[in-house]
């Protein structure tokens, strides 16, 4: 309630930003003890009766303010915000722009804050406050370099990005395009991420457990 | 990948991207150590 009404919060570090006072994971907590509390003993919880009614009449109250009449709801607190809370208003900080496939797309992480390029810029803004870090990803999943190639060009001409993260490979040698293609299409790849004067960071492809054709991996990797 | 995949890798490359940087092996110019740490507090 404190941290609601007031905004009582903690500083965090060792970003300036505020401690996200999450009240749903403090219930979680809340209930894990309860539960560690119940089955330790192996006795059944107390339970009271005025306060089960209580509890019941504020959840069913609360779900006919909140969904039944918006107009109980006054303006802006129809979705709570806590102090410190992440908004998903707040722009992505954007000085490279990886251009690349699934991966750099996100795929496996839980949302675009984890993945990956989103995850660089905070890794670099932490170390280096001083410098305003502004990284978008440019990304097909299921893309081979020929294809990313294109967009690499046009991308880097239009936005002339400090720094240029190119991942490539691993389509290439699910679909055994060549070693030779291969090396020509991220041979104009390197020519177009730093005919601008960007520099350039090339990520070779992902191994991963299930590969069939572990040699071929090798061989993309080692071009 | 996972969110801690991803999360590992972003840290990796970045370390990458500074030590290159401070290194002298790439254009983009970075703050050193003792820059990026900003004055050194009198403690008081």
């Amino acid at each position: 309630m404190a941290a609601r009404v007031f905004g009582v919060t903690l500083p965090a570090w060792p970003r300036e930003k505020a401690w996200f006072f999450n009240p749903c994971i403090w219930q979680f907590i809340f209930m894990l003890g309860i539960a560690a509390g119940v089955f330790r003993g192996r006795k059944p919880l107390p339970l009271s009766p005025v306060l089960l009614a209580s509890v019941l009449a504020f959840l069913l109250a609360s779900l006919v303010v909140s969904h039944a009449s918006r107009s109980l709801v006054p303006d802006g607190s129809a979705t709570p915000s806590f102090p410190g809370e992440p908004s998903s208003q707040t722009p992505l900080p954007m000085v490279s722009r990886p251009p690349g496939s699934s991966t750099t797309a996100g795929v496996g992480a839980c949302s675009p804050e984890a993945a990956y390029p989103a995850r660089l810029a905070e890794e670099i803004e932490t170390r280096l406050p001083t410098i305003d870090v502004d990284i978008g990803a440019s990304c097909v999943g299921g893309e081979t370099a020929a294809q990313t190639l294109e967009r690499l060009e046009r991308e880097v001409a239009r936005l002339k990005p400090d720094l240029v993260v190119w991942q490539v490979g691993t389509n290439d040698a699910l679909a055994d395009v060549g070693e030779d293609v291969f090396r020509t299409l991220v041979e104009r790849g390197i020519a177009a991420a730093t005919a601008h004067g960007a520099d350039l960071v090339l990520l070779d492809q992902q191994f991963y457990p299930t590969i069939r054709r572990n040699g071929l991996f090798e061989r993309t990797a080692s071009t | 990948m996972s969110d801690r995949g991803h999360a590992c890798m972003a840290r990796r490359l970045a370390n990458g991207i500074i030590r290159a940087a401070r290194r002298g092996e790439m254009e983009a110019k970075v703050p050193s150590r003792r820059e990026a740490a900003g004055p050194v507090s009198a403690g008081l």
